[in-house]
This record gives structure tokens, sequence and C-alpha cells, in this order.
């Protein structure tokens, strides 16, 4: 019954956690796609409107944001299955180091903007 | 209703992931769309091919997620508790639309760096 369920890499060891806590796994797993969707949400918007920052750099805003969304769509998952792989084997959940990537990523966005409108205030 | 019959999982818990599916699937429906709309005159009439692709799945999942089978049971005392099946095949595929649009939204920038 276990041997169906896919990715093997998680459902292959341990034994089956409390449903609850593999629900609350899933529900940290969709917040993180929404926090990646958000991320893609500004970067479009960033696209779309003009910012008075000139078009190159606020491309390269859309770039580092559409980045971080997408480091954050692969710590889903991963973390997901991470998660769920140490819950059935009973061990401590993985940390989360991921939220420094998307904290980073945002910060640098941040910077860009400043850093372009500053360029822009200056000219 | 005798103290025997088993008491509802007061957390409901199911239901909590049941709606924060359903409201992922939206958004990536949505985000589908709009990413398609947007990114159209920038890379062209080709966007259609995979935006259809992930509008599909994005919908796939909201119909996964509202036929609630997967939702059957998430109390230890209920009885269909050992039937369900949960695995990774919807994050999976969620994943995927996810990050599909993020490599899309990515190009359209770069695009336009360059054209800049």
């Amino acid at each position: 019954m276990t041997s169906k369920r896919w990715p093997t890499a998680v459902y292959g060891t341990g034994r089956e956690p409390d449903p609850r806590f593999s629900l609350a796994n899933e529900r940290t797993f969709l917040a993180w796609i929404r926090t990646s969707l958000a991320l893609l949400a500004v970067a479009v918007a960033v696209d779309a409107l003009s910012l008075g920052i000139g078009p190159r750099a606020q491309a390269l805003l859309a770039a580092v944001l559409a980045l971080t969304g997408l480091a954050a769509a692969g710590h889903a998952w991963r973390g997901w299955a991470r998660t769920e792989t140490a819950m059935r084997e009973d061990r401590p959940l993985p940390g989360n180091a991921a939220g420094v990537v998307v904290v980073a990523g945002v910060a640098l966005a941040g910077l860009v903007l400043v850093g372009a409108s500053l360029l822009r205030g200056l000219s | 209703m005798s103290p025997d019959v088993p008491a509802r999982d007061p957390g409901l818990q199911q239901e909590r992931t049941a709606l924060a599916w359903r409201r992922t699937g939206l958004a990536l429906s949505v985000g589908a769309l709009l990413l398609t709309r947007l990114t159209l005159d920038t890379l062209g009439t080709a966007v259609v091919v995979p935006a259809a692709v992930a509008f599909v799945l994005a919908a796939w999942v909201v119909s996964v997620t509202l036929r609630g089978r997967r939702y059957a049971s998430a109390h230890p005392d209920e009885p269909s508790f050992d039937r369900i099946l949960r695995d990774g095949r919807v994050p999976a595929a969620v994943t995927l639309v996810a990050a599909a649009l993020a490599v899309g939204e990515l190009l359209n920038a770069l695009v336009q760096l360059v054209r800049a």
C-alpha cells in the first residue's frame, strides 16, 4: 500500500506519522508556494508599471524578484519532502535556512530600487 | 449522539488544508493567465503553449482538491483513516507550475534587460 506512494525517497522509509502533522506540513508547503507567487506578482507589477528608475534598473529589479520567487518555490518542495521524511523517521525537523535566501533576495531588490532612485536623482 | 461516537478533529486540520489547496490552486490559475498576457508582447506568441500547460495543471490541482476524497478523514478515530493515501504528486505539480511561472517572468525580465 505504501509502495505506490510517490516519491519513494519520502514514503519508502520510516512509518506513517499522525496525518494531522502531514496536513500541517502540506499547509506549510502551500504557504511557501503562495510566498513564491507573491514575489512573482511583484516582479510582474514592476515589469508592467513605470517606476521612474529607467528600464534597465526596472528589468533588473524584476529579475531579482523572479529569481527569489523561484528559490521560494524550490524550497517549498524541498522543505516539504525533508520535513515529511524527518517525521516518518522520527527525527528532528530540518531547519529553515531558506528563509534567509528570501530575506536576502527581497533586501537586494530593495537595494536595487533605492540605488537606482538615488542615481536618477543625482544625474 | 452517544459519547462513543468519535469526536471530529477539533483543529479542523483537513478543512484548513483543503482551503489552503484551493486558494493556492486559484492563485496559480490566475497567475498563469496574468503572466501569459503580460509576457505575450516581450516573448512572443510561443508563450501560449507553456502557459496553456501551466493553466491546465493549475486547474487540475483545483479540481483534485475540490473532490475532497483526499480529505476523507484526518482523525485517527475515524473509520476511513487508514484508507487515505496522500502523496507527493499534487505538491510536485504545484511546485512545477510555480517554478515555470517564475522562469517565464525571469526570461521576460532578462529579455527586457538586454533590450534596454
